[in-house]
């Protein structure tokens, strides 16, 4: 079969910072974003931080001709923040939330009340199954001592697992978000590794936007400069990321950024910078297979497994400090307890103190509020030692099938074709190997 | 390709009543489990209401010559309470936690302290990649008025749409567990049409066990016999469903349920029945007639999937339409308690500005309503804060149900093409509404 000409895909990808009556200028920002979409006529728009529903109705209803196509994920209480429009046909849908973000407590941070998640729509681009995802991840407070590093963690791990899970149907896999990391960080080298997805900005023939490719730039006026230390210029934690399938092949043709400043407007679309990439398909029948584990050598395996245990320390790490908050949160509740009974006996016993009702009745108040914020940290951190100890487990398992691997690898010498008879048997089924998922 | 023989698999599936201090005989209970466990020869156990994890390394222990692979799946405040037991390798495990799983304050019925999820665990056997999932879903407390059934229904939603996402590139997928839901139930029927997966006791070649399947039954001495009573003596709510693929069919050999009491014990495994299927994987000669690509809905069967997804969606904008209210009365009442405070404080402060005056402040009353108020305040919020959830939850299950109803009518249309290999390649033509 002669190989067809490549189709191309454009992927667009913005963390739209719309916290209504928080972020500046947010309605004009948005008619910005609109009219951005409306003229750049992307195949598949990926957006991130879209709170509020009107935001998301107002986009739509002015997309709708060029973008008929949309979905808006909602979760938790505030909701996802993820929106995506496209051209194409959205045939199915999918949200996975992650089962860790952030705590209640840290309102001015806030994570925990948007149900930061991973959406999947299942696109119908050319004839091919296209399995699309966007994400946003909890943000990084404080890079020095960053004590949401578990729960990035867990979610970069949920993230992989999702994609993993879901993607073998299909022909195209893209992936864009806000992953709140940087390239070498921890969770984009686990997700990278285990899914076989591809850097846009690393994979790129062209590319033309800011420095390194940053994403949160000092030039834009909207961004904290103090977020950005020790980085003078800027930081790259928005990505789009692509892996093809054995029926298609996919290169990144070019790759670009906002750079701050819009020409003729007076401030740029976002805190954050927009990411464009221009994937060209193939759709070979002899195209080369990109990310196949067959090819996997000794290097590449037990690069993975260092990078799964690197996890894994992190998590058992989270693990800890979480057993020590809820340790914190059993004290407080005894305590309260306690100390509720002290204004209950001095109200009943006929001893000649001179506390009045009035006080006796403060301190019962707070004993009681500190009993129900101890109950409620304390169903908190259960159910998030309970998701720390399952992303474990499910860690091990995985670091367990690499070992597996491994071992096949080294014994055989060259890539796994004849896997160990506990593995990857010749199929008497089938007459090929069937390859691992 | 030479033709070879066919593989046997025995599940067994069981909802163990492992709630610690609440349900009889626990421990004793899961002896009788381990025991069974060991003697039955299964390729793989799924257990569901293991809730506490000292029961799991326990039976972990005792199966560990017999069944040296096991995942418990771990969510929630109590756990998920779901448990795999397996004779073979367990490749990779992937927890998928629902949305909706009751109401916190219902804490009689306690199934929101609970992590409901569907647990899938990736086995190989003999190259076959074999998916096997295995839920828990929100019990039934009172079927004529049934509160949970958005909840349910939502569950069961998610539950397929997990399964057929996840199982793509599946050549047997096999689903244990206790749904909570009769065999003619919208959620049972919505998951079976969507996913493709066949009830094991509708298709197997022998039954034995109580009568109908039930599972259970007021033969059991730990059911409470009067919510039985209109259904005849005994209820089907535990399944093992299958499905094969392209390459490889699945029948089921012989489908077994306990019936009570044990022969030589003095009570049952639980108060539900424990359910053993055995499979039989081989191969096929159909081809390509039930393409892995496609989700698993076959175009004769879809005007029933888009009946039942209309129902589904029905349930849902009646279970949206409640917590909205809910939400709204959790709002109101939150301002009045606000208001009632703000107008206690300024009363409160009248005396601090009143001249002359003689009547001495209620300070006992004062405090009392000024705690009632925060109290008040304080519910109302985290009621708030939970209905917004659901609402949400509700909300994105529908827009979900929308999208696929469109994508029925899209196949419906083209009914004629669905069937051949070629459609997928070529172009969708037209802009169809998304919304119907």
């Amino acid at each position: 079969m002669p190989a067809e000409r490549p189709d191309t895909l454009r992927i667009f990808s913005l963390n739209c910072w719309g916290i209504r009556f928080f972020s500046q200028l947010c309605t004009e920002r948005y008619e910005m974003i609109g009219e951005l979409l409306g003229r750049e006529q992307h195949d598949v728009a990926l957006l991130q931080e879209v709170w509020s529903e009107r935001d998301f109705l107002f986009l739509k209803r002015k997309l709708s001709s060029s973008h008929p196509y949309t979905h808006y994920f909602k979760s938790r209480v505030i909701g996802s923040g993820l929106a995506v429009f496209s051209k194409h046909r959205i045939q199915d849908a999918l949200l996975h939330q992650y089962s860790l973000n952030g705590y209640p407590y840290m309102l001015h941070h806030g994570d925990w009340f948007g149900g930061k998640a991973v959406g999947l729509v299942i696109v119908d681009i050319f004839g091919l199954k296209a399995h699309v995802y966007v994400t946003h991840l909890h943000a990084e407070y404080s890079r020095a001592q960053d004590e949401y590093l578990p729960h990035r963690t867990v979610q970069s791990w949920e993230l992989l697992q999702f994609v993993r899970h879901t993607s073998c149907g299909a022909d195209l896999v893209v992936l864009g978000g806000d992953l709140n990391m940087h390239p070498q960080d921890l969770g984009n080298r686990l997700l990278r590794s285990q899914t076989g997805l591809r850097d846009c900005y690393t994979e790129t023939d062209t590319f033309d936007g800011c420095e390194d490719g940053h994403t949160l730039i000092a030039n834009n006026h909207f961004s904290k400069k103090q977020d950005l230390i020790p980085f003078e210029k800027g930081i790259r934690i928005d990505y789009i990321l692509m892996k093809g399938s054995q029926r298609v092949s996919m290169k990144c043709e070019s790759l670009s950024t906002t750079k701050g400043p819009v020409a003729d407007k007076p401030f740029p679309y976002s805190d954050h910078e927009a990411l464009t990439a221009k994937l060209a398909l193939l759709r070979s029948e002899d195209s080369r297979q990109l990310g196949d584990s067959n090819a996997e050598d000794v290097l590449a395996v037990s690069e993975q497994m260092d990078v799964v245990a690197e996890a894994c320390a992190v998590v058992k790490e989270g693990l800890c400090k979480t057993e020590a908050l809820l340790d914190k949160a059993r004290h407080l509740m005894f305590s309260a307890l306690l100390l509720l009974l002290l204004p209950l006996a001095l109200a009943f016993l006929p001893c000649s103190c001179s506390c009045s009702f009035s006080t006796l009745g403060l301190l019962g108040a707070v004993c009681m509020s500190l009993l129900v914020s101890g109950a409620l940290l304390y169903l908190l951190f259960t159910t998030h030692i309970k998701v720390l100890k399952e992303t474990e487990d499910q860690m091990m398992l995985t670091s367990n099938d690499l070992q597996t691997k491994l071992t096949r690898c080294q014994l055989s010498g060259s890539p796994s074709s004849d896997g160990s008879p506990e593995l990857q048997p010749l199929s008497p089924f089938k007459g090929r190997n069937k390859s691992e998922l | 390709m030479t033709t070879s023989a066919p593989i046997r698999f025995r599940v067994l599936s069981l909802n163990c009543w492992g709630v610690r201090y609440l349900s009889k005989n626990c421990k004793e209970r899961f002896v009788l489990i381990g025991d069974l466990l060991s003697q039955e020869q299964l390729d793989i156990a799924l257990l569901q209401e293991v809730w506490c994890e000292k029961d799991f390394l326990f039976l972990k222990k005792k199966l560990n010559s017999v069944y040296p692979y096991s995942h418990y799946f771990k969510s929630g405040f109590i756990g998920s309470g779901l448990a795999v037991f397996s004779r073979h390798r367990i490749h990779d495990a992937f927890l998928y936690r629902y949305s909706l799983n009751g109401y916190p304050y219902m804490a009689q019925h306690g199934d929101w302290f609970g992590g409901k999820a569907v647990g899938k665990v990736l086995l190989n056997i003999s190259g076959l990649s074999v998916h096997v999932f295995v839920t828990h879903l929100h019990a039934e407390y009172c079927r004529e008025k049934d509160s949970y059934l958005p909840h349910r229904v939502v569950q069961a939603w998610e539950l397929q749409q997990f399964i057929r996402h996840t199982s793509a590139g599946a050549d047997v997928v096999i689903l244990g567990g206790d749904l909570n839901m009769h065999p003619d139930d919208l959620g049972t029927r919505l998951m079976r049409n969507y996913t493709g997966l066949q009830d094991s006791f509708s298709e197997t070649a022998h039954f034995d066990g109580c009568e109908e399947g039930h599972t259970h039954i007021s033969e059991n001495p730990f059911t409470n016999t009067d919510g039985l009573v209109p259904f005849g003596g005994g209820v089907r709510i535990d399944y093992i469903l299958f499905k094969g693929s392209g390459e490889v069919d699945v029948s089921c050999e012989s489908l077994s349920t306990t019936k009570g009491p044990v022969p030589g014990h003095p009570f049952p495994y639980s108060d539900h029945e424990a359910l053993t299927a055995e499979f039989l994987f081989t191969q096929t000669t159909k081809g390509n007639e039930c393409s892995k690509r496609q989700s698993g809905c076959v175009s004769d069967k879809l005007p029933e999937l888009v009946n039942t997804v209309n129902e589904a969606r029905t349930e849902v904008k009646v279970g949206l339409h409640c917590a909205e209210r809910m939400r709204y009365t959790a709002a109101r009442t939150g301002i009045m308690g606000l208001v009632l405070l703000v107008l206690e404080l300024a009363i409160a402060a009248i005396p601090l500005f009143a001249l002359g005056t003689e009547q001495p402040f209620p300070k006992a009353s004062f405090y009392l309503l000024g705690a009632l108020c925060f109290a008040v305040l304080l519910s109302t919020l985290l009621l708030y804060v939970f209905y917004s959830i659901e609402v949400k939850a509700l909300q994105g299950t529908e827009d979900q149900m929308r999208l696929a109803l469109s994508s029925f009518q899209e196949q419906l249309k083209e009914s004629p093409k669905v069937l051949s290999s070629d459609h997928l390649r070529k172009p969708l033509d037209g802009k169809d509404s998304v919304h119907l």
